[in-house]
């Protein structure tokens, strides 16, 4: 299991998301809160690649290339047959910090 | 009768099908230049053609809106051609995409627009927004090209995303532009089908 540090919990606390591109997993992230909760997925949009980022007060990632919006649990929400989901990862918070976890191989 | 002739030329770092895959992007239009098209609707497109309307607002002068017809037409594999009506001037714009190398592209647009009689009088205004409209066009598109060559390069496949193993997140193999550009059925589409609409058949013209 590969882990990566990403951000200090109190920085994603006043922000509506964070986003960054890490090269270990060769993917955009994309961390947010909603209820406390926190999320982490790939921002990059599985229909032509345009970046998302998340509405807070709507609570949806949005992509402004092609106005696509997915739901927080991945799934799009504004085209019905669109099937593919918005690739997700584990996260663990250790003192304070944020870090995502991937398996070596995938 | 006064031809207004103005041609600007752009090298970007990516490759000549991602240029024209964004120029044929007929969706992107009205999210990505929002503060420029207000309303697009389609009649007509298959292929190698598309015939639009849009309410644009001008560059600078935003409260001014005007309606025009676009006829966009694949004249050959680097060529897009359109031709419009702005102010009821006849116009035509036409992007030349040449690859200078890999991944690297030469883009040269072209725009002439033709007055007569009384149109005379919108010439200079139009020569001074053509710049500005193609510097602002220009700008706005240039992060989807480079973000779409990004993808593009790590095998990214348009409605299915990323390869779920990071060791098939790479491909060096030439990045296809096929017409039509699959569209999306969104239930909130800003790019409306016009009652009219029609999608031509593949090589309709020869069965």
């Amino acid at each position: 299991m590969f882990k990566k540090k990403i951000c200090n919990l109190s920085q994603l606390q006043f922000k509506d998301y964070i986003k960054l591109w890490i090269e270990d997993f060769k993917d955009e992230i994309i961390i947010f809160l909603d209820n406390k909760k926190i999320y982490v997925k790939s921002s990059i949009c599985p229909h032509f690649g345009g970046p998302l980022s998340y509405d807070k007060d709507k609570k949806y990632l949005f992509c402004y290339w092609h106005g696509l919006k997915f739901g927080i649990n991945g799934k799009c929400i504004n085209q019905k047959n669109f099937k593919t989901c918005l690739n997700k990862y584990d996260y663990e918070v250790k003192n304070n910090f944020l870090y995502i976890k991937k398996n070596e191989n995938s | 009768m006064k031809i207004l002739n103005l041609t600007f030329k752009r090298k970007v770092n990516c490759s000549a099908n991602i240029c024209k895959w964004n120029h044929w992007d007929h969706d992107h239009i009205n999210y990505a230049h929002k503060g420029i098209y207000s309303k697009s609707e389609i009649f007509y497109e298959d292929d190698r053609v598309v015939f639009f309307y849009h309410k644009i607002k001008i560059p600078l002068i935003p409260f001014l809106t005007i309606n025009t017809i676009d006829f966009t037409a694949l004249k050959d594999k680097n060529t897009i051609l359109t031709y419009g009506f702005q102010f009821g001037v006849p116009s035509l714009s036409t992007a030349k995409y040449n690859e200078i190398s890999k991944d690297k592209c030469l883009v040269e647009v072209n725009y002439k627009f033709m007055f007569t009689g009384i149109q005379i009088l919108l010439y200079p205004l139009i020569k001074f927004l053509i710049p500005r409209w193609n510097e602002r066009t220009w700008k706005e598109d240039l992060p989807l090209k480079l973000r779409r060559q990004k993808v593009k390069r790590m095998n990214f496949k348009d409605f299915k995303g990323l390869p779920k193993n990071k060791k098939d997140r790479k491909y060096s193999g030439t990045i296809d532009f096929k017409l039509p550009i699959k569209r999306l059925r969104k239930s909130d589409n800003l790019l409306a089908k016009h009652p009219f609409y029609n999608f031509g058949k593949k090589n309709g013209h020869i069965d």
